[in-house]
């Protein structure tokens, strides 16, 4: 995997990169999946990960880190505990146990749905959406959308800048929205 | 001027009082009659997840604890961080088909049927000595079948870590001698 070609070259990067695999033909034939718990085997690796991270967004007065179930749930609680924040998990369909809202996005084939506790996050909070990867941005777009749903304007300025179609405060209702990549914090980029 | 010993044991206690008022108790999830312990609103409170974090790294930072697995998904919460401060390995222990590369596999009994665990082949090894984490233990299977996975592969499990244990469905006893460690006693 090649490093983000765009910014500084910080030398932990190269050890990041080379401690993840490639598996051939998983999920399906002719997909090539990244496999980031050969990185969780290096203890140095995933310090130099989540130090990454913690280094760009602590004092931004971030107050929520929301982790996509369920590799997100391995990088963004270190985050969330380093920087002070709530961890927030987005999850699957019932999983979780109490009020949720609910995001319905689309995949290559059908339609998934990611859930959040409605009283998870507050109007005016700067919130974070930490995930192993983004292909298409399917479930970043839905990720940002449920925190969007409890306030009416969202700035995401340090992570990812957001084109969304105007939506109806519909839960059910697929929102489109475009990542604009070179607003993402992207430890690397895979070819 | 009380003691450290003491003073220790009152801050231990103000720890886990705070931690335990964090969860909340959620009646009919998933099923009706079952009181489903959630560790949300514990994630939602920085110094009570700070404090849980501590209270197992505390205990396990000078045992030479070379793996932490965690029991997908809400050990995924609780596990990195651990394994993160004492400077240990990090392992999934998925759903089926989850994990890309090979894998081992261990069937554990539910209250209707089955379920099963996997871990990659490779990731834990004979010479591991491994802490197992998840959120609860309620009867113990899914603990049990992740420390059958880890002893398969000929690693010790030195302990589990759980932060709240439900005490009424004799978890602990299906643990056998496997040591047990909790923060919380939940009925």
């Amino acid at each position: 995997m090649s490093a983000w070609k765009n910014r500084e070259h910080d030398p932990r990067i190269e050890g990041i990169a080379s401690s993840m695999r490639v598996i051939s033909n998983f999920p399906k034939p002719g997909f090539k999946f990244k496999d980031i718990t050969t990185l969780l085997l290096d203890p140095k690796a995933f310090k130099n990960t989540v130090d990454l991270f913690v280094e760009r967004y602590a004092g931004k007065d971030i107050s929520v880190v929301a982790g996509v179930e369920a590799r997100g749930f391995i990088f963004g609680p270190p985050i969330a505990l380093a920087i002070g924040a709530k961890f927030v998990p987005l999850r699957k369909p019932k999983k979780l146990p109490g009020f949720v809202i609910s995001e319905k996005y689309v995949l290559e084939y059908g339609s998934d749905c990611l859930e959040m506790h409605i009283e998870a996050v507050q109007p005016g909070e700067r919130a974070l959406v930490v995930d192993d990867l983004v292909a298409t941005g399917g479930t970043l777009c839905a990720a940002i959308n449920l925190l969007g749903m409890c306030f009416r304007n969202i700035y995401f300025q340090q992570t990812m800048h957001v084109n969304m179609l105007p939506h109806v405060e519909n839960k059910d209702v697929i929102i489109r929205c475009k990542l604009f990549h070179r607003f993402c914090f992207l430890v690397f980029v895979s070819s | 001027m009380l003691p450290l010993r003491v003073m220790a044991a009152v801050d231990e206690d103000a720890r886990i009082k705070r931690i335990a008022s964090t969860i909340r108790v959620i009646p009919n999830f998933p099923k009706p009659g079952i009181m489903f312990q959630d560790i949300t609103t514990l994630l939602l409170d920085p110094t009570a997840f700070r404090d849980t974090v501590d209270m197992f790294v505390e205990r396990y930072r000078d045992k030479r604890i070379s793996v932490v697995a965690g029991v997908e998904a809400r050990g995924f919460i609780f596990g990195p961080p651990i394994a993160l401060a004492i400077g240990a390995k990090f392992v999934p222990l998925r759903k089926p088909k989850k994990l890309p590369g090979e894998v081992i596999s261990e069937e554990y009994t539910l209250e209707y049927g089955t379920d099963t665990m996997e871990m990659h082949v490779g990731a834990v090894q004979s010479n591991d000595r491994a802490l197992v984490i998840d959120d609860l233990i309620a009867t113990g299977g899914t603990l049990c079948a992740a420390i059958n996975l880890i002893e398969r592969v000929g690693a010790e499990v030195v302990e589990c870590g759980c932060v709240i244990e439900l005490t009424d469905l004799k978890g602990r006893e299906k643990l056998g001698n496997r040591p047990l460690f909790v923060l919380v006693k939940g009925t």
